[in-house]
């Protein structure tokens, strides 16, 4: 028996549980091969031109493994909290894949709805999904714990600011986690949804560059939830997106606890949470720090946007040399 | 006070006489021109909705008209909407506006939209705020069966223009006419005007749904009027969402009128098994339920970046297969010019002439 989880969305955020979990079950995972251009080409196919390119990627990853794998994971993301929604986009994601891509093998679609059936709709999202293969509901259970427990540790190593890669390498062990390497130059926060920050093609080398100019990024997800509790506190409405919140939260702590010398907010093109949620930031953080906005879309070029990396780097440096 | 709050569709037909009535002071923003779309695009996020552009720029004409509150509808998405009026209030405030901005944040409880009418109007009792929130839904359900009652009998109508003007007379008389009785009496006189109309007989018009987001399905500054322009040209124009039917399968107003929500919900089930906000259920649903009624064709139109009817878009492109209807797609955003959009529709006003010709 083979599953297949593409490795797009929502694969950045929950990997590790999913992996732990049919593992335990004694299913094989089949993850897609990471993103090309290729993926991107074949994605566009299906859709609309104006969807946003993590859309059309995933798009490209499900056709890549469709004829693989004997059932396909993708979950129906509505709400992942009691008082937040996902993205559109997530809760229409099997209907779209349907209507657009022809032979799928079965979906494992089920819903995810926390804010109309209260947090334990997580966990019974889980045990629904493991009865699809194993009708022992015990065991069943037993490898949702553990799933949870190998999701937490993931967790933590990206709080301890380890890389999407190395943190996915180090929650399989159980050694103790040490602090990855050191600052360097000072540290940038990258500000956006998993899955813009963690695949490496999508954030089209970003992440890398600073890195390479001896600066140590920083995600939203090396932040405690209290944390960006705190920085949405500030706002007159709560925010109903989690990734919104998470998001907003996180620039606000950053520019308040001086933990970043700057901020780089990256958004896919056309992507409507983001334009309210970066005008939420930009008004929020405008006279405590830098901020730079980059907006993606299907034309892959790398050029301008190391150019505009640089020049903000250079800019950082020189406003630190003048204090 | 002065209140204002932006167009939509012709719901402020429906507050403004009860509301002025109530004693509130009420500035209309002028009619959404040019000049307002380029205030909302100038001070909008880039990739902000285009209902989010257009209100922005009302509000703007409005405060410059000395309005000094606000009234917007929020809600708890998933859709933007329900942020706008915290973005708007920012924006305005950055750009120096001195006002107050008062918004719902649950339209879709009856306890807010009455908290809402008690901080617009004022009034202490229960009764009188039920009174004023059930009289607007009213005038509302009034003055969309008037629309839909001329979208049905303009293509048939044998003089030039008469149709319309019985649509303005009656417009005007439901605007002018508060209570009760005298609303009774207005919907009879319409229904009598329109039954007086003379019209053609043994003739077969062509039959469009209009389907999509609220605002560009209702407001004549999103949708350029393609509902007028469809009906002139003497197509019968079905549309998908009414704010009447909005605010039915909330607040049950109207007995006979069936749950939209529900129905489309039902429809939609093979295709879209999940609400993903906004009015993409209504979308997909309907165009389902046209589709086996035996509608000619349906035009999808909504908001560049609106991520709801982009799920639909998706999912409508294979409906459009399965039941063989043509969809005409329609994005609509600043830059959308009318002569753009009416080559558009001639070509597939044609394109449905001929089919039924063929079949």
């Amino acid at each position: 028996m083979k599953i297949g989880i593409p490795r797009g969305l929502l694969f950045y955020r929950y990997f590790p549980l999913w992996e732990k979990f049919f593992e335990t079950l004694g299913i094989e995972v089949v993850v897609s091969d990471p993103t090309t251009e290729d993926t991107v080409r074949e994605g566009s196919k299906f859709v609309p031109s104006d969807l946003c390119l993590p859309v059309k990627i995933f798009f490209g990853h499900v056709e890549s493994i469709r004829q693989k794998v004997d059932y396909l994971f993708i979950p129906r993301f509505i709400s992942v909290e009691p008082d937040a929604y996902m993205c559109p986009k997530l809760m229409g994601l099997p209907d779209m894949l349907r209507a657009s891509i022809d032979s799928l093998p079965p979906l494992i679609d089920y819903p995810i709805h926390c804010k109309a059936q209260g947090v334990k709709a997580e966990e019974n999202f889980y045990l629904k999904v493991g009865n699809i293969f194993l009708k022992d509901k015990g065991k069943v259970s037993a490898s949702y714990l553990m799933a949870i427990e190998r999701q937490n540790r993931f967790r933590l190593l990206l709080r301890h600011r380890f890389s999407f890669d190395q943190a996915l390498h180090l929650s399989r062990s159980s050694n103790r986690i040490e602090k990855p390497l050191e600052d360097g130059k000072g540290r940038i926060g990258v500000i956006g949804r998993p899955y813009y920050v963690h695949d490496p093609f999508l954030r089209r080398y970003v992440v890398e560059q600073i890195e390479l100019s001896r600066y140590s990024p920083i995600t939203p997800e090396a932040l405690s939830d209290q944390e960006i509790e705190k920085g949405i506190e500030t706002l007159r409405k709560r925010i109903y997106w989690s990734y919104g919140k998470e998001m907003v939260g996180s620039a606000i702590h950053f520019a308040r606890s001086g933990l970043v010398q700057g901020i780089i907010n990256l958004a896919s093109f056309g992507c409507g949470q983001d334009s309210f949620n970066f005008e939420l930031i930009q008004h929020c953080v405008k006279d405590k720090i830098s901020t730079l906005s980059i907006v993606f879309d299907e034309h892959l070029s790398n050029v301008g946007f190391s150019t505009r990396i640089e020049a903000f780097l250079e800019m950082i440096l020189r406003r630190k040399n003048q204090k | 006070m002065k209140m204002t709050t932006p167009y939509l569709g012709h719901l402020h037909k429906a507050y403004g006489p009860v509301l002025k009535k109530a004693g509130v002071e009420i500035i209309f923003p002028p009619t959404p021109t040019k000049r307002t779309l380029d205030l909302g695009t100038k001070h909008a996020p880039e990739f902000a909705c285009f209902p989010f552009k257009v209100t922005l720029g009302s509000m703007i004409e409005a405060l410059e008209l000395g309005a000094d509150t606000i009234f917007m509808i929020g809600g708890w998405g998933p859709c933007r909407f329900g942020y706008y009026d915290v973005i708007q209030e920012q924006i305005l405030k950055d750009l120096g506006y001195s006002f107050k901005m008062g918004s719902a944040n649950n339209p879709d409880a009856l306890k807010d939209m009455l908290d809402l009418m008690q901080r617009i109007s004022g009034a202490r009792s229960r009764l009188t705020l039920y009174k004023i929130f059930f009289s607007i839904l009213l005038r509302l359900s009034i003055l969309d069966w008037v629309m839909k009652k001329y979208f049905h009998t303009k293509p048939y109508e044998l003089s030039p223009c008469e149709t319309d003007q019985v649509l303005e007379k009656s417009l005007s008389l439901v605007e002018s006419s508060l209570s009760l009785s005298q609303l009774i009496k207005s919907v009879l006189t319409i229904s009598f005007w329109f039954r007086k109309l003379r019209k053609r007989k043994g003739i077969h018009p062509l039959r469009v749904a209009i389907v999509g987001e609220l605002f560009t399905v209702l407001d004549p500054s999103a949708n350029m009027g393609i509902d007028m322009w469809l009906a002139e040209r003497g197509v019968e124009v079905i549309k998908s969402v009414w704010l009447s039917d909005y605010a039915n399968d909330r607040f049950r107003f109207k007995p006979f009128r069936r749950n939209q929500f529900k129905l489309s919900s039902r429809f939609a089930r093979p295709y879209l098994q999940f609400h993903a906000g906004g009015e993409s259920i209504e979308s997909v649903g309907k165009t389902v339920f046209y589709a086996k009624k035996g509608i000619d064709g349906i035009i999808h139109i909504f908001p560049f970046t609106c991520m709801p009817e982009l799920v639909a878009q998706t999912i409508l492109s294979k409906v459009q297969k399965d039941l063989h209807i043509p969809i005409l797609t329609l994005i609509i955003d600043e830059h959308t010019a009318r002569g753009g959009v009416e080559t558009r529709l001639e070509a597939f006003i044609d394109l449905l002439e001929r089919r039924r010709k063929r079949n």
